[in-house]
């Protein structure tokens, strides 16, 4: 209760909601299309975009951290919903695409020609065949990228001041300037892990499914 | 209608001409079996057939159209995989199905297709059931069932029954065979199996490094091979091929001899050798005979000739059936 009133955790909340949803399902908008391109019409660059697109995880986020604040602010995204949103998409679409991209190579191609074969269009080949097939992989591609964006702490923490601060901010501000208060603190962050704690409860077979997929037939 | 015409078909992949050019005509009803050693173009020409991969060069001719550039499904084909490629979220019947779906086919026609496809294949029972539920032989019954339902011109058949265990392959080779008798449909089958080939094709195409070696029926090719390759790859245990002074004795630069066409005596003959292995088939003894001035022969005789490991024999080559080569290894 006095974590509630001493600051609106369910404005930061919302926030988290809408940034990792957000942030989920637009990257899934692109790093579908990205994958399959990939998965089914490799050219021989496919194999140096992919690593080109891994190279960007391994640059320490502080490097790049002024360029984007100064973008940021110029566009005045600052402390937006959106502008968050645009970067979480950003960060977690290489492992978005990785992993569909996993996942699409696993589907036999010889399947696909059957599709072909039979008469199905690339629309209809990709609605009765290709997603019901991959809905388990896209799954959880989804789950993993909400959980990513949900704790993502380092861009939440210097690209918002409250407007658009999801709950890892609001746990952050529990830290200094008042020194450690370790009861609300905790309190606060358990409210803060509790909603994917509880969705990764209920999703834990699905993941570990796509996540294992293929490493055993 | 259903008749086939490749003029001067070629293939490259990169700088590799997998398939340089081939020039082939397929009549309608028949069943035409590629064969060939693994890596010698016969799937790649199947798929040219099919539309799944775009020719180099050349034409394909489906019924005297010009299909070359027509995509897949326009073409009136239906093809078996190798691997059933059955579409695994969907039941049986969906699989069956599907074509027809496609094909914008109401919902009671789809059933009624659908129904006697099962019934023809017997499936009937199995309608519901996801593939992943379905033995091996059940699944290439889908697998061709996909294929007949929505009536093609021609079947294609990439090596349907390699995934199979052997008992079953005979089955299903029977099956695909009276099938084929019952719709009349032209079949082109690849395979690496040379009993296959025989025993189901109406013509059979040999192919090596993406040329044709032979055209003919099963008994012309076991009869006339035209040249050492075709000789060696029809035919159950392999000819026995003998160059040297003993081919000379006989006008050519190498002989050919099948198994089955040497006698074999434990008392006199042309030439003398050693047992080296026996294998009793029951019906058939194989004998693999080490002659010193010969090599290895391979010899086929009864189930009951009475010899083992060790024993001397003597084998003369049937003169009325002994095949003869020239330096270039066709027949003479």
């Amino acid at each position: 209760m006095e974590v509630q009133a001493r600051s609106n955790y369910f404005h930061h909340f919302w926030n988290s909601v809408a940034i990792s949803l957000g942030s989920t399902v637009i990257g899934l908008l692109i790093a579908v299309p990205a994958a399959w391109a990939m998965a089914f019409s490799p050219t021989k660059r496919t194999k140096d975009i992919l690593l080109w697109m891994l190279s960007t995880k391994m640059l320490p986020a502080v490097g790049v951290l002024v360029p984007i604040y100064i973008i940021f602010r110029d566009l005045g995204l600052l402390d937006t919903r959106i502008g968050l949103i645009i970067i979480m998409m950003l960060i977690n679409l290489p492992i978005m695409v990785w992993m569909l991209y996993t996942y699409f190579k696993e589907i036999p191609g010889e399947i696909l020609e059957a599709a072909r074969m039979d008469g199905a269009t690339l629309g209809k080949e990709l609605v009765y065949v290709l997603t019901p097939m991959a809905i388990p992989g896209i799954a959880s591609t989804l789950l993993l990228n909400i959980i990513l964006a949900w704790n993502e702490a380092f861009w939440t923490l210097n690209l918002t001041a409250s407007k658009a601060a999801p709950l890892t901010a609001f746990i952050a501000s529990y830290s200094s300037p008042e020194g450690l208060f370790y009861a609300k603190l905790s309190a606060a962050s358990t409210m803060a892990i509790a909603p994917i704690v509880i969705l990764g409860w209920f999703s834990q077979k699905q993941l570990v499914r796509g996540l294992t997929f293929g490493a055993v037939k | 209608m259903g008749s086939i015409r490749l003029e001067n078909v070629s293939k490259h992949f990169g700088e590799h001409a997998v398939i340089p050019s081939i020039d082939l005509e397929i009549n309608d009803g028949e069943f035409v079996v590629f064969v060939g050693p693994s890596g010698c173009g016969k799937s790649t020409l199947l798929r040219l057939i099919a539309g799944l991969e775009d020719v180099t060069g050349g034409r394909i001719l489906i019924d005297g159209d010009d299909a070359t550039a027509k995509p897949p499904a326009k073409r009136g084909l239906a093809m078996v995989f190798q691997s059933y490629a059955l579409y695994p979220h969907m039941s049986v019947r969906s699989n069956i199905g599907f074509p027809l779906k496609m094909a914008n086919l109401d919902k009671a026609e789809i059933d009624r297709k659908v129904n006697d496809a099962a019934a023809i294949l017997n499936l009937t029972d199995y309608l519901e059931r996801k593939p992943r539920a379905l033995s091996g032989g059940q699944r290439q019954r889908v697998a061709i069932g996909r294929a007949i339902v929505r009536s093609p011109e021609c079947f294609l058949f990439d090596e349907p029954l390699s995934n199979l265990d052997a008992a079953l392959r005979v089955n299903m080779r029977l099956e695909i065979s009276e099938l084929h008798q019952q719709l009349g449909a032209t079949s082109i089958y690849v395979t690496h199996d040379q009993v296959e080939a025989m025993t189901m094709a109406d013509k059979i195409v040999v192919l090596r490094a993406g040329n044709i070696e032979q055209v003919g029926s099963p008994l012309e090719l076991y009869r006339s091979p035209a040249n050492l390759f075709v000789a060696g790859f029809i035919g159950s245990p392999k000819m026995n091929f003998i160059d040297g002074k003993a081919a000379e004795e006989f006008g050519a630069h190498t002989i050919g001899i099948r198994p089955e066409h040497v006698a074999l005596s434990t008392e006199s003959g042309k030439w003398m050798g050693k047992v080296a292995v026996s294998e009793h088939l029951g019906s058939d003894t194989f004998l693999h005979v080490d002659v010193p001035e010969l090599g290895h022969i391979t010899t086929r005789t009864d189930g009951e000739f009475p010899v083992r490991h060790g024993d001397t024999v003597f084998i003369s080559p049937d003169p009325e059936r002994l095949y003869r080569f020239n330096a270039d290894g066709l027949a003479a």
